[in-house]
């Protein structure tokens, strides 16, 4: 059941009846009925692999809890402060068992679903090389949304262990939290203790709820059905055929996918969140208009937010107070090579941030190259961070001003573009590929007399395309700005319910539903 | 107190130590940032931060921060 399929939104909306009139105590068993019905819909064959990672998180942070329970107890008993720093110490390394335990299934799981192909493919080449006979490769199944609900239930286990909030002790909670229907597909990867604060006592029906979560779930629609799906098509054609245009077109369609995967995304997150709010759960925010990030690392704290925050929480920080890299500092401190420990302590943990991030979002090494694309601009950012500061002094640059935010918001833009190069490829030679035909095979002037109405759309269909993007521009324009919806809420009914319907028109009309075209898939699906 | 506040405004002169207080929330430090704050501390005060104690609520202001220095210590 995709998120924009008529399907979909007949569910949402019978669950949303039942969840109003189940009441306070009954709403999380709707939840959970639904939960189970979306997953079963997707592929009973998926439940299990839901079921255990749900199962061995939940218990292995009851037991911590248990070891620090009792820990605290003893150390209410205990008298001198060694005694206490072993019952501490206990404690940690009990807890820790049952963490490193948990953790080992639920992300062994996710490997051996996700990366054992990709493993066995690249052991036999090695094999090969060797004259070694090869290994049968592995064949698995790819569980829907298992590398978002496997990332919850991390930070969920770890958050427990560091101490941030205590173990769940209702199973119901916690298993509605990780199967939730709305983020479990393509994230947002929410936090448990928000998650509950939001149902623990029940939801009461609100009309802001209702009409807020219907505006912004028109909203992804439109992004989704009018500006994804027909850039799609276009990108589809040039990527896959690319040998057969001029470089410039190959350009331009890479251009036109970072628009795409930017609506398509973000067009499902506001699909799922506007859903979720009707609920009255608030999904974390997991975009805040990247395109108008002045750099790369700005870019990354307004793109996939959640994901970021995730990376940063759980392997950015941990990475950063890890024994090597303390080890590492001290060799620095030790010289005196101050810089050098600065930049080690920053760049280091990017560098591990940014290979887990490339292989999470897929077994190719073409996703590994994009990860390693992005630790390098990063870490040259950082590295050369004095080289521009002089510059920008010496040269009097006022970098508050328009133009130069311009400048620095495209630089931005097009870095994502190259970036996105083997984001977007079939493989890494395809990648290759696509590189060497835009730097050699260009003639701008093919932009003159090239025929756009050779990718199936008419004139016509390609004015309401630029009109969509228009829309899109202004609009996040606006949110930059204000809260649209908050001002639509104080405007006139009239005005207001102008708006929703010529929202809805514009959908009906104008979206992407045709035959040959698989408009029921998000591009984040397949992560 | 003002030996940690002496060394943050040293370091991020262009930050108002005495009147933001919510330097992580508001994005005023960004993740690069606290991990350099925790090296500082680290040295200055001769304490182990454990990872219980990175988490926004203590970087969010001087006062948080020296907080967690003193349950540290």
């Amino acid at each position: 059941m995709s998120y924009q399929s008529f399907a979909f939104l007949l569910f949402s909306a019978v669950t949303l009846i039942l969840y109003y009139i189940s009441g306070r105590h009954g709403q999380k068993w709707v939840l959970a009925a639904a939960n189970l019905f979306f997953f079963v819909s997707a592929g009973a064959k998926y439940l299990p692999y839901l079921a255990v990672t749900a199962l061995v998180t939940y218990l292995g942070a009851l037991c911590i809890g248990r070891v620090y329970k009792k820990a605290d107890e003893k150390l209410a008993a205990a008298e001198t402060q060694p005694e206490k720093k072993e019952i501490r110490k206990k404690a940690k390394s009990k807890a820790k068992c049952f963490l490193l335990l948990s953790m080992l299934v639920a992300v062994g799981l996710l490997a051996y679903c996700k990366y054992a192909g990709f493993f066995t493919e690249n052991l036999n080449r090695v094999l090969l090389h060797f004259g070694v006979p090869q290994i049968e490769t592995f064949k698995t199944v790819l569980p829907i949304g298992i590398s978002f609900y496997t990332f919850m239930a991390l930070s969920y286990i770890l958050d427990v262990y560091w101490k941030r909030y205590t173990a769940e002790k209702n199973p119901l909670t916690y298993a509605v939290y990780l199967s939730y229907f709305p983020h479990v597909v393509q994230g947002p990867i929410d936090r448990f203790n928000e998650f509950k604060e939001q149902i623990k006592d029940g939801v009461k029906l609100s009309y802001r709820n209702i009409t807020f979560g219907a505006q912004l779930t028109l909203w992804g629609f439109f992004k989704k059905l009018v500006i994804a799906d027909r850039l799609g098509i276009v990108v589809d054609k040039v990527i896959a055929g690319y040998a057969d245009y001029d470089g410039i077109i190959v350009i331009l369609a890479l251009l036109l996918y970072s628009i795409q995967i930017y609506a398509d995304f973000s067009g499902c997150i506001d699909i799922v969140s506007g859903i979720s709010e009707m609920f009255g759960i608030k999904l974390r925010r997991n975009f805040n208009h990247p395109y108008f990030s002045r750099t790369m690392a700005e870019f990354w704290r307004r793109w996939h937010i959640s994901l970021q925050e995730w990376f940063k929480d759980y392997i950015y920080y941990p990475v950063s107070a890890s024994a090597l890299t303390k080890k590492v500092k001290k060799f620095f401190k030790k010289r005196s090579m101050k810089r050098a420990e600065e930049l080690f302590s920053s760049c280091f943990p990017i560098l591990v941030v940014w290979l887990i991030t490339g292989i999470w979002h897929g077994a190719a090494w073409k996703f590994v190259v994009w990860g390693l694309f992005h630790a390098a601009l990063l870490i040259g950012s950082l590295v050369f961070e004095p080289v521009f500061k002089f510059f920008t002094r010496i040269l009097h640059l006022d970098t508050d001003n328009f133009g130069w935010r311009f400048i620095q918001m495209a630089r931005t833009f097009l870095l994502c573009c190259v970036g996105r190069i083997f984001f977007r490829a079939d493989s890494l030679a395809h990648g290759t590929a696509l590189i060497k035909k835009m730097v050699t095979d260009t003639t701008p002037a093919v932009l003159a007399y090239f025929d756009f109405t050779s990718f199936g759309f008419s004139w016509k269909m390609i004015f309401v395309l630029c009109a969509a993007l228009l829309v899109l521009l202004v609009g996040d324009i606006l949110q930059e700005n204000i809260s649209v919806r908050e001002t639509l809420a104080k405007s006139n009914l009239v005005f207001r319910w102008s708006i929703m319907l010529l929202g809805l028109i514009a959908v009906i009309i104008f979206g992407v539903y045709g035959p040959g075209y698989d408009a029921a898939s998000f591009i984040y699906e397949q992560f | 107190m003002e030996e940690l506040k002496k060394m943050l405004e040293e370091k991020y002169p262009a930050i108002d130590f005495d009147s933001e207080k919510s330097l992580v929330t508001d994005g005023i430090l960004d993740s690069i940032e606290v991990v350099t704050i925790i090296s500082e501390i680290e040295d200055m005060f001769d304490i182990s931060v454990t990872m219980e104690y990175i988490a926004p609520q203590y970087f969010e202001s001087v006062e948080t921060m020296w907080g967690m220095i003193e349950e540290l210590q």
